[in-house]
């Protein structure tokens, strides 16, 4: 586990890009620098309770992140962070986990999301 | 340059639990046997095959040419998903206007075991097993979760908004005997129903079956005829730095609509690609069925009274998603429309028809998407 996602940046002209390409769809170029987004912003997050390949494991908390580097990612949630709560991210063997930035409680947002559903 | 046309279509029966026996391949040939004999030809007259689907291999194309006798000059295979249906069309229709082949038959088709499908959703591409997989992130429905969440509150909609829909289809699936789930559903059954995940439940994620469907495309005659009016497709429309609340239809709508000379207003029967409901509701407002924000009218006006007559097969959502055969579900089901063989559930009169394909999740949501205006000749 590392702190961290590792996300691209072209380069020539800075596009941050998760996952990697192979070539920049800003500029087209080639030559990239790996840096680790470390924040973002929960912007969805659902409970899945009914998984393709179901094990009798404890229902996954998938969340929409956006980084503050740029892209938005797809990660798993831990704690307790719901819409709009700030999250770290780090990295088990390339997937996300994004958990509660410490000193931020997130609880009255996860309420609010539920009860919207 | 000859005028290609849709000259015979055919589904192997969807079902639950296939048949002991039943193979991807035994499907396929079943669905080919059934549109050729539709179009009133012998495999012979065949010298084009194109196809799609998740679990042929090892075989491919060429392969299932072998097991079905087919002689070719022509040959193509698909793998985008659920546009599939749509794009091999565009490549047949072309090839038979070129002189390249003069019939073709276009056929998808999968019966997935459960740890086929287990396996298709975890490696669909290298950015979901390489950044998805590892999450145990639940397959595309999850992603859809989270998409239609992004909808609801973009457009105002509620659960029950999305029930509409899919208690429409539904209620044509009752007259669809092909249609895997019939019995009638309730708004108050649609929100009782278990949550895959929020705000996603049973009823609106597209069941997996096993079955295949095939169209036939001639060079001209034949018996009642159906032309391809226009045909545009867009892929990776936004690189997946959107949010997936508009897809590449937005695009293609302009030029479409004018190569087919018409509008939203002169669609008989709609085939719109429903994995999800809230990807119906992205594809038709993209294509000008409504603007921005008026989705909850659209569908309370328009869909729940079925007056657009809207997936009449009851669409996968009810029919089933039969793995790759879901990209070319809703043009069997126009083509029967469009040749009055669509039994009790024929939309009378009707003469155009708008199919649309969605699909090739790439990592947080479709980024194929394809429509076609097709209109009965005589």
């Amino acid at each position: 586990m590392r702190r961290g996602l590792v996300v691209s940046v072209c380069r020539t002209c800075g596009q941050t890009l998760f996952p990697r390409r192979a070539l920049c769809p800003a500029c087209g170029g080639a030559s990239w620098r790996l840096e680790r987004a470390e924040d973002g912003v929960v912007e969805e997050a659902t409970t899945v309770r009914h998984a393709v390949e179901a094990t009798g494991a404890p229902a996954v908390v998938l969340a929409s992140v956006r980084l503050d580097a740029g892209p938005v990612i797809v990660a798993c949630l831990e704690g307790q962070a719901g819409t709009g709560g700030r999250v770290e991210l780090v990295a088990v063997d390339g997937a996300p986990i994004a958990r509660p930035r410490e000193g931020d409680s997130s609880e009255s947002r996860v309420g609010r999301h539920r009860r919207g559903q | 340059m000859a005028n290609a046309v849709i000259a015979g279509a055919g589904e192997a029966p969807y079902r639950r639990h296939s048949p002991r026996g039943a193979t991807t391949e035994s499907l396929l040939a079943g669905a080919v046997r059934r549109a050729l004999r539709n179009a009133g030809l012998q495999p012979s007259a065949i010298d084009g095959l194109a196809v799609a689907s998740f679990s042929l291999a090892p075989d491919h194309a060429l392969d299932l040419a072998w097991k079905l006798g087919l002689r070719l000059r022509w040959l193509m295979e698909e793998t985008s998903g659920g546009a599939g249906g749509i794009n091999m069309l565009q490549h047949a229709v072309r090839a038979v206007e070129a002189g390249d082949a003069t019939a073709v038959v276009v056929a998808a088709g999968d019966r997935l075991t459960r740890s086929q499908f287990a396996d298709l959703v975890a490696t669909y591409n290298a950015a979901t097993r390489d950044h998805l997989a590892p999450l145990r992130f639940g397959g595309p429905n999850a992603l859809f979760a989270l998409l239609t969440q992004r909808h609801m509150a973009r457009n105002g909609l509620l659960r029950e908004d999305y029930g509409e829909l899919v208690i429409a289809q539904r209620r044509w699936a009752a007259r669809n005997p092909g249609a895997v789930y019939r019995e009638p559903l309730t708004i108050a059954d649609y929100l009782a129903a278990p949550i895959v995940a929020e705000p996603l439940s049973r009823y609106d994620c597209a069941p997996v079956v096993a079955g295949a469907d095939a169209l036939v495309v001639t060079a001209g005659g034949r018996r009642r005829p159906v032309a391809v009016r226009a045909l545009r497709a867009s892929y990776n429309h936004d690189q997946q730095e959107g949010d997936g609340l508009h897809c590449g239809l937005a695009l293609a709508r302009e030029a479409l609509w004018e190569e087919a000379g018409a509008g939203p207003d002169d669609v008989d029967v709609a085939s719109v690609y429903d994995d999800y409901p809230a990807i119906v509701l992205i594809q038709l407002e993209d294509l000008g069925f409504f603007g921005e924000g008026e989705a909850k009218r659209f569908v309370a006006q328009t869909i729940a009274p079925r007056r657009l007559p809207l997936n009449t097969s009851g669409g996968q959502l009810s029919a089933g998603q039969a793995g790759a055969a879901g990209g070319l579900h809703g043009l069997v089901e126009a083509v029967r429309q469009l040749r009055g063989e669509a039994g009790e559930r024929q939309v009378s009169g009707a003469r155009r028809a708008l199919v649309t394909g969605y699909g090739g999740v790439l990592y947080r949501y479709g980024a194929c998407a394809n429509a076609a205006v097709l209109e009965r000749l005589r």
